[in-house]
């Protein structure tokens, strides 16, 4: 087939299968990233290899986690680089959750803040369970951890952000 | 099951609740309720994750346009830049454009100032980045156009304009909305470098600038987006 054909097709591939998840994915690079800037750099990158590799992909039905773990790899190179530019936690949460004020509801930007605190290891599996719809297996896979340490954290993660946003889930009560 | 054992199942993944853990739910009170809050922080969870990317990555405050100078004090550029905003705005508005040449090159250089606008893609901007570009003062059918991608405030000649990209059959075309760049006739503009023709065109009171490529059908898009605007000014 002549190389045209080729990228045509690919295109048109990319664009079915690759191009619907590009918000998602930028959600995600942000919600690991924490800056906007940041994750506009990573989904950049990640969807210049992702096109590249298209080929690799065989089984559609798996694009998802696929996606996934390019973002995952390419935050951390970008991480990597970046990673002397260090910056202080409140101010930076303060900073970029304003940023994402994008609701009317209070209680919503609430727990906007409260995520932006939660710690890496908990945060990762909550956006991966919650926004993108993983299962506790998938989300065990993706970061390369048991599924019980999964559990744990995701328990862990709402605990803390019902006991930051005051609600009361966060003892047994009665 | 233990009241401990249900609440770390609940929390660890609320929608995934096996038989047991929905027996202990119909006959615990406190665990039962203990879901229910569960349930409602949830749909904030899930709401705080799921925000508005276009409004992260695009903020819709207007954007400052390059400072080129940087040597004077802060407050000094931000009060020279409010001084010429409103000695411009002030002494222009009412104007009609005497300067075509002027005009047409400030629409030709704008056109560089926003190069992440310049894509081929099928996603339209979200509605409420739109309306914020718009402002009151415009309205837009969107449904009378194919895809707009990109809309921003921008700085134009002195006055805050929409810029919108629309997409079109050859590719992304540059949609400048001056509601008070009042022309007396067509303007054509023209970036041979790059390989893009427009135009700028009278409407009522003001003009619309359109930028395109070469092999673009102006006149199509013209008439669409025409047809698309009304003007409350």
């Amino acid at each position: 087939m002549p190389e045209t054909s080729v990228n045509d097709a690919r295109t048109l591939r990319f664009e079915r299968l690759v191009a619907p998840w590009r918000d998602d994915l930028y959600r995600y690079a942000f919600w690991l990233s924490r800056d906007p800037q940041l994750a506009d750099d990573v989904v950049q990158e990640a969807m210049l290899r992702a096109f590249r590799s298209l080929d690799s992909l065989k089984e559609e039905a798996v694009v998802k986690t696929w996606l996934l773990t390019i973002v995952r790899r390419e935050h951390a190179r970008v991480y990597e680089r970046k990673r002397l530019e260090t910056r202080d936690i409140d101010e930076l949460t303060a900073a970029e959750s304003a940023l994402i004020a994008t609701s009317d509801d209070s209680d919503v930007e609430d727990m906007r803040q409260a995520i932006f605190r939660l710690a890496d290891d908990y945060r990762e599996p909550l956006v991966l369970q919650v926004m993108m719809g993983l299962s506790t297996a998938e989300i065990a896979e993706a970061l390369e951890i048991k599924q019980g340490a999964v559990l744990t954290r995701l328990h862990r993660a709402r605990k803390k952000l019902v006991e930051q946003i005051g609600a009361e889930l966060g003892a047994i009560e009665d | 099951m233990e009241c401990e054992t249900f609440r770390e199942r609940i929390g660890a993944d609320p929608a995934d609740l096996d038989s047991e853990c929905a027996e202990h739910e119909r006959s615990c009170v406190p665990c039962a309720a203990y879901a229910a809050r569960g349930r409602a922080s949830e749909r904030l969870i899930h709401e705080a994750l799921r925000f508005d990317v276009e409004r992260v990555r695009k903020p819709a405050v207007p954007p400052a346009e390059p400072v080129r100078a940087a040597t004077p004090p802060r407050w000094a550029i931000a009060a020279s830049v409010v001084a010429v905003g409103i000695a411009l705005w002030v002494g222009s508005r009412f104007v009609p454009n005497d300067d075509p040449v002027e005009l047409a090159a400030a629409v030709e250089e704008h056109w560089s100032h926003e190069p992440e606008s310049w894509v081929r893609t099928s996603t339209p901007v979200a509605s409420s980045v739109l309306e914020a570009a718009l402002g009151d003062g415009v309205s837009i059918d969107a449904e009378r156009l194919n895809v707009v991608s990109y809309a921003r405030l921008c700085l134009v000649n002195g006055r805050w304009v929409p810029h919108l990209v629309v997409q079109g059959d050859a590719g992304p075309v540059m949609v400048l909305l001056m509601a008070h760049e009042r022309v007396a006739e067509e303007i054509p503009l023209d970036i041979p470098e790059e390989g893009l023709r427009g135009v700028i065109i009278p409407v009522d009171d003001g003009s619309i600038a359109i930028l395109g490529d070469d092999a673009e059908s102006l006149e199509s898009i013209e008439q669409d987006v025409s047809d698309a605007i009304s003007w409350s000014i």
